[in-house]
C-alpha cells in the first residue's frame, strides 16, 4: 500500500521534473534576442518629454501567474547634472495575460478607472523630462527572487515609433539578486552590432521615396539616424551607473568607401548617439552600415543593449516622422554583464 | 508493477522530455545576420502614394552573393488582367460584364551581388538598374570598389500597384543554390530591414527582415527549414508567432482622440519556386485581452494574408474579435499557429481618426515591428528552389 501511494506521486513528480527541465532547455539561449519569450526584459528607450511620450506593453506568454520586478532608470541630464534616478515597481500578471501603460501616466491600481483589463499592480508615471530605459526581471512570487521562467515579451511605442523589447533569456538561474549575464545564468549581451543607416542629411527619391511620383511635387525629406544605448550592467541597489565607450569602425558605404570612428562616444547610464559628425557623412552615397563596437576603460569588450532611429523632416508641408528600429547583433560578439537588483 | 519497472517509465519519461528538448529550437532572427532572409510585406500603391524602401547587407568581409525572390500576391481580373480585390474591379465598361478576380501568385527571381560588407538599399516601385549600381565594373573601370563589384545584380521593379514578400538566400554566384557547408562554416552574412513609407503624410513603418540561420546545408534545391537535427539546414520558422497588439479602435492613451487601426501580414514558410505551387497554412488565432480572456477565429494565409486585423475574421469590424468593442481593453496578445506549416510575419500599428473606414486616409503613426516567435515541434517547411 505504500509503495502504491507513493509511486503515483514519485512518477508525477518525475515527470514535473523531466518537463521542467525540457521547458528550461527549449528555451535556453546563449544570447539575447528581440523575438522570443525572455525572463528579463531591456526597454532601451523610454522618453516622455517634449511633447512625446512611450506607450509600454509587457506579455506574459505563459499559463501560469507570472510576476516581474520593474526599473524605470531615468537617464536625462539636467543643467549638465546627470539625473541617474531609479524606480521601481512590480507587475502581476495573469496567465497569458499583456497590459499596458503610458510613461506619463503610467497606470494606478485602480479598478474603477476607465484603463479596462486588470491592474498589473501599481505602475508609477515617470517625470517630466523622463529619458531612460526600463528593465523588469521575472521573479517567482510577489516580491520574490529571479527566477528563469522566460515568459516575457514585450514592446514599445516612442511617439509612434514601435520597437521590441530586448530580451535575456534564464538558463540556470539561482535566485539570488545578482543576476549574471554570463551565459551560464541568464544569456550574455553582443558587445557589437551592425547599423544600417541612410547618410545624414540625404534627402532625394532614394532616401524618401519618390515624392515626385507621388504628385508632392519636388518635396524631400532630410533623414537622420540616433543610436539610444544603454550599458547592459546595472546596479539597482546601489544606483551606481555603468559605463560603455563606443567605436563605430568600420563604417562602410554603397561604394566600398571605409571610415571610422574611434571613441565617439562614452555612454554613462543611457544616451542617444546621433550619428551628426561629418565622418558619417561620407559623400556621395546613401546607404551605410556601420559596427558599432563596445568596449570597457581597458578596451575589452563590453555589452551594451541598443536602438535606431530614424527621423524624417520633410518641412511644413509633409511634416516629420520617426522609425524606431532593434539592432542586428554581430555574431559571437558577446560580453558579461550583470544585473544586481535590491 | 514492480519498482524497477517504475524507474525505468520514469527514466524513459524524463529521457523523452530531455529528447524533445535537444531538438533545434531556434527562430527565426530579428537581430542577427543569417544565411536567409524574409521581408514579409512590400507595398507598393502610386494611387495610394505608398512605396517601400528596401534595405540589404552584407556583413562579412568578403563579396556575397543573394539570390532573391519577389512574390507578387496580386489578384487579377481574368479579362483584362487588371489588379483586383473583388470582382467588381473586373467591369468591362464596354460589354458591361464583369470577369472573376484570381488569385495568381507570381514569382519574380533575380540576383544581388554585394561588395564586402556592403549595404545596398532601392525602392521597390524602381528596383535597381545596372546603370545605378554603386560598384559597378566597366573596361574603363574595372575594379570599383576594393572588395569586388556589383555585376550581374538587377533588381527588377514591382508592379504598380504591389502587395508580396521578398525572400533573398545567401547563394553561390554560380549555382544560385546555398554552398554546401556544416556547422560553423556555413555563411550567415545578410541582414534586411524595409521601411514602407506613406507619402500622404510623412509617415513610415520599418521593420527587420526575419532571419533564418544556415547550420548545415547540403548544396541543394530543397531548403529544409528545422525540422530534425540531423537534416535541419535552416533554423526553424515560427510554428506560434506572438502578436502584442492595440485593439482596432481603442483610443490612443496618447493623442487620446485616435484610434487603433493595424495591419497584420503572414506568410508561409514552406514555398516552391521551382513548381510555382503554393501550401496553404492555416492561421489558428488565439487572443487574449488584458482579463485574460480567450477568443479566437482562424484563417487560410494561401500564399500572403495581408489584412486589417479586424478584418480577418469577420467582414464588420467592430464584430472583430480584435475590436475594441469586442476585446473591451486597449492591449492584446495573438498567439498564430500555423498549421500545415511554419509562419513568418509582421504588423504594422497604425492610428486613424476613423478606425472603421478601411480607406482612411488620415491614417499616421504607422509604425512596423517584427512579431515574437515560439517553435515547439520540429515539423520542417521545404522551400524548393529552381
Amino acid at each position: 500500500m505504500r509503495t502504491f501511494a507513493v509511486r503515483p506521486a514519485v512518477t508525477a513528480g518525475a515527470l514535473g521534473l523531466a518537463f521542467a527541465l525540457a521547458a528550461t532547455s527549449a528555451s535556453a539561449q546563449d544570447s539575447y534576442t528581440v523575438e522570443q519569450p525572455t525572463s528579463v526584459l531591456i526597454f532601451p528607450k523610454v522618453v516622455n518629454d517634449e511633447g512625446r511620450d512611450t506607450v509600454l506593453q509587457v506579455t506574459n506568454n505563459h499559463n501560469v501567474m507570472v510576476y516581474a520586478h520593474c526599473f524605470y532608470t531615468d537617464g536625462q541630464t539636467i543643467n549638465g547634472v546627470p539625473r541617474w534616478t531609479v524606480t521601481d515597481f512590480q507587475l502581476n500578471l495573469t496567465r497569458q495575460q499583456t497590459t499596458t501603460w503610458p510613461a506619463s501616466t503610467g497606470r494606478p491600481q485602480n479598478p474603477s478607472d476607465d484603463q479596462n483589463g486588470i491592474d498589473p499592480g501599481g505602475v508609477p508615471p515617470t517625470v517630466d523630462g523622463f529619458t531612460g530605459s526600463l528593465v523588469c526581471v521575472q521573479i517567482g512570487s510577489s516580491h520574490g527572487n529571479p527566477i528563469g521562467g522566460n515568459s516575457l515579451t514585450g514592446r514599445a511605442s516612442v511617439a509612434g515609433a514601435d520597437y521590441n523589447a530586448v530580451g535575456i533569456p534564464g538558463i540556470n538561474v539561482d535566485g539570488d539578486k545578482t543576476l549574471m549575464l554570463d551565459g551560464l545564468e541568464y544569456a550574455r549581451c553582443p558587445s557589437s552590432y551592425h547599423l544600417d543607416f541612410v547618410t545624414p542629411g540625404s534627402g532625394g527619391a532614394v532616401a524618401l521615396g519618390s515624392m515626385v511620383g507621388f504628385g508632392l511635387g519636388d518635396a524631400v525629406a532630410t533623414v537622420s539616424t540616433s543610436l539610444t544605448v544603454v550599458p547592459c550592467n546595472y546596479d539597482f541597489a546601489t544606483f551606481f551607473p555603468a559605463s560603455v565607450r563606443l567605436g563605430f569602425n568600420p563604417i562602410v558605404d554603397e561604394f566600398e568607401n571605409r571610415n571610422s570612428v574611434g571613441t565617439a562616444e562614452d555612454v554613462v547610464c543611457w544616451e542617444n548617439v546621433q550619428l551628426d559628425n561629418a565622418v558619417f557623412e561620407l559623400g556621395p552615397s546613401t546607404f551605410n552600415t556601420a559596427r558599432v563596437n563596445g568596449n570597457d576603460s581597458t578596451g575589452a569588450a563590453a555589452p551594451f543593449v541598443g536602438v535606431a532611429n530614424v527621423l524624417r523632416v520633410g518641412g511644413t508641408s509633409l511634416g516629420m516622422d520617426s522609425a524606431t528600429t532593434n539592432l542586428h547583433a554581430v555574431t559571437g560578439a558577446l560580453a558579461d554583464g550583470q544585473i544586481i537588483i535590491p | 508493477m514492480s519498482s524497477k519497472t517504475t524507474i525505468a517509465i520514469i527514466a524513459s519519461a524524463a529521457a523523452g522530455s530531455l529528447m524533445i528538448a535537444s531538438v533545434a529550437t531556434a527562430a527565426p532572427t530579428h537581430d542577427k545576420p543569417a544565411g536567409l532572409v524574409i521581408y514579409p510585406k512590400i507595398q507598393v500603391s502610386s494611387a495610394d502614394g505608398l512605396d517601400t524602401r528596401m534595405h540589404l547587407s552584407n556583413t562579412s568581409g568578403l563579396p556575397q552573393m543573394a539570390h532573391c525572390f519577389y512574390v507578387n500576391a496580386n489578384s487579377h481580373c481574368t479579362n483584362n488582367g487588371n489588379v483586383c480585390d473583388t470582382f467588381l474591379d473586373c467591369e468591362d465598361t464596354a460589354s458591361g460584364t464583369f470577369g472573376s478576380c484570381e488569385a495568381g501568385w507570381i514569382e519574380t527571381n533575380f540576383d544581388i551581388f554585394l561588395t564586402a560588407e556592403q549595404p545596398i538599399g532601392w525602392l521597390a516601385s524602381e528596383g535597381l538598374s545596372v546603370n545605378d549600381l554603386p560598384c559597378r565594373a566597366t573596361f574603363q573601370n574595372p575594379n570599383p570598389c576594393i572588395g569586388g563589384d556589383n555585376n550581374g545584380t538587377r533588381i527588377p521593379p514591382v508592379e504598380d500597384p504591389f502587395i508580396g514578400e521578398l525572400k533573398c538566400i545567401q547563394a553561390d554566384s554560380v549555382t544560385r543554390l546555398p554552398v554546401a557547408c556544416d556547422g560553423d562554416n556555413c555563411r550567415n552574412d545578410l541582414t534586411g530591414k524595409a521601411v514602407i513609407m506613406s507619402s500622404s503624410l510623412l509617415d513610415g513603418a520599418s521593420y527587420p527582415a526575419a532571419g533564418l540561420r544556415q547550420v548545415r546545408n547540403d548544396g541543394g534545391n530543397d531548403l529544409q527549414v528545422g525540422g530534425d537535427s540531423g537534416s535541419v539546414e535552416y533554423e526553424n520558422c515560427a510554428e506560434v508567432l506572438v502578436m502584442d497588439f492595440v485593439y482596432d479602435g481603442a483610443t490612443d492613451p496618447i493623442s487620446g482622440t485616435l484610434q487603433g487601426q493595424s495591419q497584420l501580414t503572414l506568410v508561409p514558410c514552406t514555398q516552391d519556386f521551382r513548381g510555382q505551387t503554393t501550401d496553404a497554412v492555416t492561421a489558428q488565432f488565439l487572443v487574449y485581452n488584458e482579463f485574460e480572456q480567450r477568443l479566437s477565429t482562424s484563417r487560410r494565409v494561401e500564399c500572403l494574408l495581408d489584412s486589417q486585423i479586424s478584418l480577418i475574421d469577420t467582414s464588420q469590424p467592430n464584430r472583430s474579435i480584435f475590436s475594441f468593442p469586442i476585446g473591451g481593453t486597449i492591449t492584446g496578445q495573438a498567439r498564430i499557429r500555423g498549421v500545415g506549416g511554419g509562419l513568418a510575419g509582421v504588423a504594422v500599428l497604425g492610428l486613424a481618426t476613423n478606425w472603421l473606414d478601411p480607406d482612411n486616409d488620415t491614417r499616421q503613426g504607422l509604425a512596423g515591428y517584427a512579431l515574437d516567435s515560439v517553435v515547439d515541434t520540429s515539423t520542417p517547411d521545404i522551400i524548393s528552389l529552381p
